[in-house]
C-alpha cells in the first residue's frame, strides 16, 4: 500500500486504532504474529483509525478479515524495549486507499534483522491491545 | 484412535535413550516428503543407528494423531494463501523440512505434555511456531533457506530472551520449561 507524503500527522494518544487480522492464525491462541512485520507491510504496521472507519466498514474492503485488535495510540507510544526507538502512530491516508482512516505504527524492527526485539515488541503490542470478536 | 483403541503416546524415553537420540539429531539429514494415493504422508528418512528412534519417528508421522495433524498443518503452509498479498510468499521446502527436523524430539520427550503449536508463514518463505502455556511463551522462527538459522524466543512476563541457533535439543529444553511451571529457565 502506498504511503502518503508529508505533512505527518501523529495521532492523539486517546485515539483508538484497529489492527486487522487478515490471516486466521493472527487471532489463534496466543500468537503475536499480527504484530510482526511481513514483506507486504513495507516497514510499517498498518492500522485503521476507529474514529474514521468502523471495523465492519473496513472489513468489507478486504477479501477476508478474521478478527481485529484495538489499541490506544498513547499506549503504543508507551511501549519501550531497550535498544529500540519509540513507536509512533501516524495518519497515513492516501486517495487510492479503498478503506479510509489508514494509519501506521512506525519503528517496529524487522523480524529478520532484529529477531528478539521484534518478538518482544509484538508481545507488548498484543498485551496493550484488546482482541475484538 | 486406531480402530477402537485409543492411541496412547509412548512414555518418555529414559535419560540414556534421550542422550542417544539427542546425539543422533546432531547429524540427522533433512526429511523427505512422500505422497501416496492422493494422501500426503510424511515419512522421516533418516540415517539412524538407533533402531528404536527410527520406529518412534515413523510412529510420530504415521500413527500419532496429534503429531501427524501438526505435520499436515505444516505441509499446508506450502500452499500460497490466496487472501495474502503477492509480496508474502508461502513456506519453502527447506523451512518445512526444518520444522520436521526440530519438532519430533520434543514430542517424544514431552509425550502427553506436548501441544500442537500455532503455525504460520512469515511471508518470507519461513515458518513461525508458537507455544504458550503457564504464562510462558516459546516461539521458533525458521528461515526460508539454509543461509539463515532457526531462532527461538522465550518469554515469561518481563523476562525474555532468545537463542540464535535453535536445535531439537534446545526446543525440547524450552518446551519442558514451558510445560513445567516449576522449572527455571536455567534448569
Amino acid at each position: 500500500m502506498e504511503h502518503a507524503a508529508s505533512p505527518i500527522e501523529t495521532l492523539a494518544c486517546h485515539e483508538i486504532v484497529l489492527r486487522l487480522a487478515l490471516k486466521r492464525e493472527f487471532v489463534s491462541g496466543d500468537s503475536v504474529d499480527a504484530f510482526l512485520l511481513r514483506p507486504s507491510d513495507n516497514g510499517y504496521l498498518s492500522v485503521y483509525r476507529q474514529a474514521k472507519v468502523s471495523l465492519e466498514e473496513c472489513s468489507k474492503t478486504f477479501k477476508k478479515v478474521h478478527g481485529a485488535f484495538s489499541l490506544h495510540a498513547g499506549r503504543v507510544r508507551d511501549i519501550h524495549v531497550p535498544g529500540c526507538p519509540s513507536l509512533e502512530v501516524i495518519a497515513d491516508e492516501s486517495p487510492v486507499d479503498k478503506c479510509p482512516g489508514h494509519a501506521a505504527i512506525l519503528n517496529l524492527p524487522d523480524p529478520q534483522a532484529d529477531f528478539e526485539r521484534a518478538q518482544r515488541l509484538a508481545s507488548l503490542l498484543k498485551r496493550c491491545g484488546r482482541q475484538l470478536v | 484412535m486406531i480402530g477402537s483403541v485409543p492411541y496412547i503416546p509412548p512414555p518418555p524415553p529414559s535419560f540414556r535413550a534421550l542422550s542417544a537420540v539427542g546425539s543422533l539429531y546432531s547429524w540427522v539429514p533433512t526429511y523427505s516428503l512422500l505422497s501416496s494415493g492422493g494422501t500426503t504422508l510424511v515419512q522421516a528418512s533418516a540415517n539412524v543407528l538407533f533402531p528404536n528412534a527410527q520406529v518412534a519417528l515413523d510412529d510420530l508421522f504415521s500413527i500419532d494423531p496429534l503429531f501427524s495433524k501438526f505435520a499436515q498443518t505444516i505441509l499446508l503452509l506450502r500452499q500460497k494463501d490466496p487472501n495474502e498479498p503477492d509480496e508474502d510468499i508461502a513456506a519453502t521446502a527447506y523451512s518445512v523440512a526444518q520444522a520436521f527436523y526440530l519438532t519430533p524430539m520434543s514430542r517424544l520427550v514431552l509425550s502427553r505434555a506436548w501441544k500442537t503449536p500455532q503455525v504460520v508463514t512469515d511471508g518470507y518463505g519461513g515458518i513461525r511456531m508458537t507455544w504458550s502455556e503457564n504464562g510462558r511463551d516459546v516461539r521458533v522462527a525458521i528461515p526460508a533457506s539454509e543461509t539463515g538459522k532457526s531462532r527461538l524466543y522465550w518469554e515469561e512476563g518481563d523476562a525474555y530472551g532468545s537463542v540464535s541457533d535453535a536445535t531439537p535439543t534446545t526446543l525440547t529444553k524450552f518446551l519442558r520449561w514451558m510445560t513445567d511451571g516449576t522449572r527455571r529457565i536455567a534448569d
